[in-house]
């Protein structure tokens, strides 16, 4: 069978199994059912576990252990009915919250699965695992800064778990933390060479704080490792990018592209580097066969668009645009791209509807704001535009102090002339 | 006026080439255009013409602070009358050095010899000045006849009083204008501009400043870090403390008010102000101001006719990108690119980003034409100073651009497209569009150098307009423009009487006869902290004569037909033309 349960025990080997006795106790059960479990037996030992059920049909313990045994058996609707049956024997069950909010990660449903394991944490808050799976998974849903809350608690419980440092990095990172994720991601890539995960964040850290020849560094490392990981050969040609390095990108990019000339992202990078040399012809032309490769690549329609609305041709960079958005209706910079191009081909009611979504989605980017409110200035809306006018201006003033507050603080900022929103 | 016969019949190459595309359609106008060759090229004469100082301005491979980056402004002005463009370079200094007596960076003025070379007068004339310099405009601003200097500083700024004896006097101080605050902090003014903005025929002046810089509070690149793709390079200009702009009211007796919060000027947060361009955008008699802000939106105060402006750069449209974002601005110059009677604004900006083109559609209305006009295909340069010159005289003006990076950390790589960048040159179609000809340009054009303030005037008078480029830590470049075949053109000086004397402000129109109409203004600063020649030059094509009419600040109308190559010179009410 398949053991997907990942990160769980996964014990499934050969086994023979144990004599079954006449009438049992519960005591005798759960300790059959126990040692089968450590043989590695799982069905054996669920059915021992529901041979104890029967028994004693209250208590939530045997019901997690069901539902363990059910999820590793990859049976995991029925798993999660028991967790929530023991649950609900059992609120106070850490171990039931705890595994079922694995078991709903799994079914991809972090909404439901976060709360349980929240619950968890807040009955244990001591167990590492829960830390460390609670963190992992807000990591996972752009919470960074209450994954850190957990992560750092975690890694105080066990500071040799490799991953827990590489996640702790992740959220040091998202919250702005440049300096200390990279000492996370370094002490994760100490503590378990072999973790390409960790080494490649480690990497594109360096590269981002300045220290590019290390952080290449670290992907040639993966390469050694890996030497068919091609997606270390576009980090590296990404690690360029960065630098503006574009010629060695260009290069990089196309030896991806010539190891696998259907890696749609290595088309997509390779346009991104054309694209900075202003090179644009060359640029559209790798762009679509990263399209071709994969339609839904909704970076490549946004930044053919923005090649198009380069040209003037605002017709092309709409139909782009609004390609991007439908594959991705949050992308908020598609929305206001195609605000702004509408605007310029005098559609001003599909521009105002495309940059009243950009806002909606980036409430804090004053860009679509200041269209918008030249859009309702030119409809003849002065109340209107004003109002956008001013929202745009107050959230160009929370930006600044931010900016403000990063220089006197200490944090990493992209510093100089260049405003958000480059071409 | 009327035209000889035979001009009547001769056609224009841009004509010709119109009808050669209605009769072959396979070709677009734009194509024809395009591929028309140049006949003009830029060659840098500087070293034989003896510009030989370097302007000396922050650490030349790694800077601590923001002010080591912007680099200095350059003027064409004629300081002694003479009728030849002399030569002013603003220069700056360097923290860590350490200069003997004597032997450091000082202002350069070079008195033009009338044969192609300069002679450096810079100590004669009393202008030999060092410290953190910025920008130059020119203007008389006592009237007297001589073109005064006022040339900014981080610190306290200079007015040059032309004394007409090729000597200069500071009168900063007496006058009001040092723009010291008296607290021990030093302001950080940038670009400036000499205007008459309540129209009593004495010039004004305006100051922009940049962020209030102070080394000891300053934050350090390595503490932060402070990143640019990868290197740590100076802090800012965003999370500091933008600087408040200045406006001076000219008393009349050789002394200025600061009348910055009367005015209204306050009213605009501190901004980033760097380039500075006074225009009539709204063609009501009045100058307007604008300012390219680096890395906020720009501002554009409207004049509202009783000392006062009101900001309206955002309801202008002209505050911001295309998308609504805010650039680094940096250079700013004005035309009526496509003759519609409106004066549009072309304004530099970071690298990553294009240079913006903002055409004018009347009553304070203006659209982002960037990239209809053909000018969003070049990202990779930084653009500093720039203007609208017309280079091949075929009467529409195109756009040149001053070119580099602004942190020297980026070295010769391939980082966008290094510290030191060429030069772009567009080229004005007609139609609305500029083609990208820099190629076909000349060396001059092709020659990388970190350039920061140019300034436009034809130094030989040969009628053609040459570009003198200021350079980061570097000798300036003095682009002589040079036309394969004659061309014909008019140049104008304007002498004011009830307006100042250096008739700034004014407008000039000239027609020529397919009934094609150019205009132009007299104008103090401009381009990045650059003072080009006071006199309006205007290319005329195959046409060998034009009228021009003449619109005063003072309200008097001037009107005269004038002859192609000259110099026409034009004192207030007396039209006829000296």
């Amino acid at each position: 069978m398949r053991c997907d349960w990942v990160g769980w025990l996964c014990l499934l080997v050969a086994v023979s199994p144990l004599p079954l006795h006449g009438q049992e106790t519960l005591a005798q059960l759960e300790a059959r059912a126990r040692e089968l479990r450590a043989r590695g037996d799982a069905a054996g030992s669920l059915a021992a576990w529901e041979r104890a059920a029967a028994l004693d049909p209250k208590s939530a313990g045997i019901q997690d252990e069901i539902g363990f045994l059910l999820a590793v058996l990859n049976r995991r609707q029925e798993a999660i009915q028991h967790f929530e049956s023991a649950i609900r024997l059992d609120p106070r069950s850490a171990p039931a919250h705890y595994h079922l909010g694995v078991a709903y990660w799994i079914e991809q449903d972090p909404n439901r699965s976060i709360p349980q394991l929240q619950s968890a944490v807040e009955i244990e808050p001591r167990n590492f695992d829960y830390r460390f799976h609670l963190g992992h998974a807000l990591n996972a849903t752009s919470h960074f800064a209450e994954a850190l809350e957990q992560l750092q608690a975690a890694t105080a419980l066990n500071a040799r778990h490799a991953e827990a440092w590489n996640q702790l990095g992740l959220a040091r990172q998202n919250t702005g933390d440049a300096a200390r994720a990279v000492e996370a991601y370094q002490r994760a890539v100490n503590l378990d060479p072999s973790n390409l995960d960790a080494r490649n964040n480690f990497g594109f850290m360096l590269v981002n704080t300045g220290r590019a020849a290390e952080g290449v560094a670290q992907f040639q490392a993966i390469l050694k490792a890996d030497p068919s990981n091609n997606m270390a050969r576009v980090n590296i040609g990404f690690a360029h990018l960065q630098k503006a390095e574009l010629a060695e990108a260009e290069t990089d990019f196309r030896e991806v592209i010539r190891r696998d000339p259907n890696s749609a992202i290595a088309h997509y990078d390779l346009a991104v580097a054309l694209k900075q040399r202003d090179q644009l012809e060359a640029a559209k032309a790798e762009l679509g066969r990263a399209l071709a490769l994969d339609p839904g690549l909704a970076d490549a329609h946004y930044t053919l668009g923005i090649i198009h609305w380069q040209n003037g041709d605002f017709d092309e960079a709409a139909k782009e645009m609004r390609a991007a958005v439908s594959i991705r209706p949050d992308y908020a910079d598609a929305h206001f791209m195609l605000g702004t191009v509408l605007k310029q081909k005098g559609d001003l009611e599909g521009a105002a509807a495309a940059l009243r979504a950009a806002i909606r989605l980036d409430p804090h980017n004053p860009g679509p704001y200041n269209t918008l409110g030249q859009v309702l200035r030119q409809k003849g809306d002065v109340e209107g535009s004003r109002q956008a006018f001013a929202e745009g201006a107050s959230a160009k003033l929370k930006k600044e102090a931010e900016l403000g507050k990063m220089l006197q603080g200490g944090t990493t900022q992209s510093a100089g002339g260049p405003p958000a929103g480059k071409l | 006026m009327r035209f000889p016969a035979s001009q009547r019949q001769t056609q224009s190459r841009r004509a010709f080439v119109r009808s050669l595309c209605a009769a072959v359609p396979v070709f677009s106008f734009d194509q024809l255009v395009s591929a028309l060759p140049l006949g003009v090229e830029f060659v840098n004469v500087a070293r034989e013409a003896g510009l030989r100082a370097k302007t000396i301005f922050g650490s030349e491979r790694k800077n601590t602070y923001l002010l080591e980056t912007t680099g200095c402004g350059c003027a064409f002005i004629d300081y002694d009358n003479d009728g030849w463009l002399d030569i002013f370079l603003v220069n700056g200094t360097r923290f860590e050095a350490k200069w003997a007596p004597g032997e450091g960076p000082v202002s350069r003025l070079y008195k033009n010899n009338r044969d192609g070379t300069f002679t450096d007068v810079t100590f004669e004339a009393g202008v030999a000045r060092g410290g953190w310099g910025q920008g130059v405009c020119a203007g008389d601003y006592d009237n007297d006849g001589w073109v005064d200097l006022f040339v900014t500083y981080w610190g306290d700024c200079a007015l040059w009083h032309n004394d007409g004896n090729g000597k200069f006097t500071d009168v900063a101080k007496q006058s009001g204008v040092t723009t010291d605050r008296g607290d021990g902090t030093r302001r950080w003014n940038t670009g400036c501009a000499f205007v008459d903005y309540d129209k009593d025929g004495r010039l004004d002046l305006f100051v922009a400043n940049y962020i209030d810089f102070e080394p000891k509070t300053a934050p350090l690149p390595e503490s932060v870090p402070c990143l640019y793709k990868g290197l740590v390079v100076a802090c800012g200009p965003p999370g500091l403390k933008g600087g408040r702009n200045i406006l001076f009211h000219n008393r009349g007796d050789g002394t200025f008010a600061d009348v910055s919060e009367k005015a209204g000027i306050l009213k605009t947060p501190g901004t980033y102000g760097l380039g500075v361009l006074v225009s009539d955008f709204d063609n009501d008699g009045w100058p307007d101001i604008y300012v390219a802000n680096d890395s906020t939106s720009a501002a554009l105060y409207q004049n509202n006719h009783d000392g006062t402006f009101t900001d309206v750069a955002i309801e202008a449209g002209v505050a911001y990108s295309p998308d609504g974002k805010p650039q680094a601005g940096m250079g700013v110059s004005a035309i009526d690119y496509d003759g519609d009677g409106n004066l549009d604004i072309v304004k530099t900006n970071f690298a990553g980003d294009t240079s913006s083109l903002y055409r004018n559609l009347g009553k304070m209305n203006f659209d982002d034409q960037t990239f209809q006009a053909g000018l969003g295909k070049n990202t990779r340069f930084l653009g500093w100073g720039v203007g609208f010159l017309d280079f091949d005289n075929d009467g529409w003006s195109d756009i040149f651009v001053c070119n580099g990076h602004v942190y020297p950390e980026v070295g010769e790589t391939e980082l966008e497209s290094g510290y030191r960048e060429r030069k772009v040159l567009y080229r004005n179609l007609g139609n609305r569009k500029f083609a990208d000809v820099s190629t076909e340009a000349g060396p001059g054009i092709l020659e990388k150098v970190a350039g920061r303030g140019c300034a436009f005037g034809d130094f030989d008078n040969d009628g053609d307009v040459d570009v003198l480029v200021s350079c980061m830590n570097d000798v300036p470049q003095l682009l002589r423009c040079d036309h394969a075949s004659k061309t014909n053109w008019v140049k104008v000086k304007l002498m004011g009487v009830k307006s100042n004397r250096s008739g700034i402000g004014a407008r000039i129109y000239c027609i020529t006869e397919d009934g094609h109409r150019q205009m132009d203004e007299v104008r103090s600063g401009g381009s990045y902290m650059s003072q080009s020649d006071l006199r309006v030059h205007f290319g005329l094509g195959r046409y060998t004569a034009a009228k021009l009419e003449i619109v005063w600040p003072s309200g008097t109308v001037d009107r005269l037909s004038v002859e192609a190559n000259h110099v026409i010179t034009v004192v207030e009410g007396k039209a006829a033309a000296r």
